[in-house]
């Protein structure tokens, strides 16, 4: 990191200024909700169909819950992730974000960190909606499945936070989203739903704890290179 | 429709695959190399401003 | 002055015959002088065509990024050239890795496709370098877009073993299918590997002909590209 560009410098002001990009965007969304509608709405409706889709088999209803859930989680994800930076782009506040002193990997942190928020708040709620939909008790594992929705959301959001910002500038951005990102975030996803499915199920709690590692292991590594290479997408 | 198919049908179709591959690439790369020539031979016309992009 | 594009030089063609024979020399070693396999019978022919391309795409898919990688750093157009070219081989290499992926399982274990983790981590790789050139089509100037493809290609290549990781836990932790799609597996006949090496030879021989063509085709069409360009200014500074 330079110095010498700001009166302050050094970690705890980056800290500062990711905390407060994040507040932004939180606040920003909390007041506007045009993320918050379209996500809850979209997850629901993906939960409701597909209840009604596998309904008949209630065994099948019960094993397909953890994908269904991590269905609309991804779904909600990237509807989220493309509005984050739709409405700095129109009123032109990403260009002013871009001209602060700050390094680039602090903005996309500071994004990344209010998606996150989102989606982890998102998935604790449809977690129980899930449970009660599909019938796949979840009382023992709670714990556990939180801590995999934080991990798996987090992957989610390093990912889909990044090619947002990528594809902010390109016409057909929203159908370019998805394409570019899931190839990308497969393993994200596949971990999180055998880590689900593990946890509910109950049978084998060490392979959860493993898929829970390699959650975490994805994350780290996405988020170092992503965060290494951001200044360059959204360089002018 | 496949289960007709003995091995050797399907040997075939493996290394025809990468000879229809390969020619095909070929086949690009000749009418990617044809459209060149045409850029080329119409940019000493410097009257027209035209600035064709050459794509990728 | 016309500025015609250069003969073809007599080493690029040099190196086209080489390749060409050699894939003909391991096709004849694969098909004819090589012996069936214990299991699989004529089928373990299939591999050699298909896990010599497997191979090569995922080279190529290296070429793509490291030049990627030194476009951002230094600059040169150069370097984006060959990272477009090795992009389309990578492309070819990969979507042919799945089509003779196919082909060997069909017969083999009577299905065309089995969640196998290489050949997974192949579609997803051909996905990604699908999404390269949708942006690639989709950025003008030509600096941006080489640095943007260079950036996707860097997630590309992060993804690479993190796909197959989580492809491979995927199937292992649920066996469903358990012959090693590779036809080698722990212990492959000595010939056999040999001839799979000199199959992998030539594919990589194949590909480095058809992207040093390539290459020559983009550093052209960059040149054009420039000189274009610099046209059009100066037709603006006259207006």
């Amino acid at each position: 990191m330079t110095t010498g560009r700001r009166a302050t410098a050094g970690p705890l002001s980056d800290l500062r200024a990711v905390l407060a990009i994040a507040g932004k965007d939180l606040r920003s969304e909390a007041r506007s909700r045009a993320a918050t509608v379209a996500t809850v709405f979209f997850s629901s409706v993906t939960l409701v169909v597909l209840a009604f889709a596998l309904g008949r088999d209630s065994d099948l209803m019960t094993r397909a819950a953890p994908g269904v859930l991590w269905v609309a989680l991804a779904f909600s994800g990237v509807i989220s992730a493309a509005q984050a930076y739709q409405s700095d782009l129109a009123d032109g506040a990403f260009e002013q974000l871009l001209t602060l002193p700050l390094p680039r990997a602090a903005l996309f942190l500071g994004k990344l960190l209010a998606n996150w928020f989102t989606m982890t708040v998102l998935g604790a709620v449809l977690l129980p909606v899930a449970s009660v939909l599909f019938d796949a008790p979840i009382a023992g594992g709670v714990p556990q499945l939180l801590a995999t929705v934080t991990l798996g959301t987090l992957g989610f959001a390093i990912v889909a936070t990044f090619y947002a910002a990528l594809t902010a500038n390109l016409v057909a951005r929203e159908s370019l989203l998805p394409v570019l990102m899931f190839p990308v975030v497969v393993p994200v996803l596949l971990a999180s739903v055998r880590a689900t499915e593990a946890i509910v199920s109950g049978a084998d709690p060490a392979l959860a704890g493993d898929w829970i590692e390699l959650l975490a292991g994805f994350d780290l590594v996405y988020l170092v290179v992503t965060s290494a290479i951001f200044h360059i997408v959204v360089e002018e | 429709m496949f289960d007709a198919w003995g091995p050797w049908a399907w040997v075939a179709a493996a290394w025809l695959e990468l000879v229809l591959a390969y020619g095909g690439y070929l086949v690009y790369l000749r009418a990617r190399a044809a459209r060149l020539e045409r850029e080329a031979e119409r940019q000493p016309e410097a009257d027209q401003p035209e600035p064709e992009e050459a794509e990728r | 002055m016309k500025h015609a594009t250069p003969r073809r030089p007599g080493w690029l063609n040099l190196l086209g015959v080489v390749a060409v024979s050699a894939l003909a020399i391991g096709a004849y070693l694969g098909l004819v002088a090589s012996p069936a396999d214990v299991n699989q019978g004529e089928l373990i022919r299939v591999m050699y065509a298909h896990v010599s391309v497997a191979w090569v795409s995922f080279l190529a898919v290296g070429v793509a990024a490291f030049a990627g990688i030194a476009y951002l750093w230094r600059g040169a157009p150069r370097f984006d050239v060959i990272s477009v070219a090795a992009s389309e081989a990578a492309l070819l290499y990969g979507t042919l890795t799945i089509l003779g992926g196919m082909t060997y399982s069909k017969p083999t274990l009577n299905t065309f496709w089995t969640w196998d983790a290489k050949l997974t981590l192949t579609a997803l790789m051909v996905a990604l370098l699908a999404g390269v050139f949708i942006v690639r089509g989709l950025i003008d100037e030509p600096q941006r877009r080489g640095r943007v493809s260079a950036v996707i290609l860097i997630v590309v290549l992060a993804s690479l073993p993190l796909n197959y990781l989580a492809a491979e836990w995927f199937r292992t932790l649920h066996p469903a299918k358990s012959i090693d799609l590779t036809g080698g597996g722990v212990t492959m006949d000595a010939v056999m590997l040999r001839v799979l090496l000199f199959n992998v030879v030539a594919a990589a021989l194949v590909f480095l002909w058809l992207l040093l063509q390539r290459v020559r085709i983009g550093m052209r069409e960059a040149e054009l590209d420039d000189r274009s360009a610099a046209r059009g200014r100066s037709e603006a500074i006259h207006v």
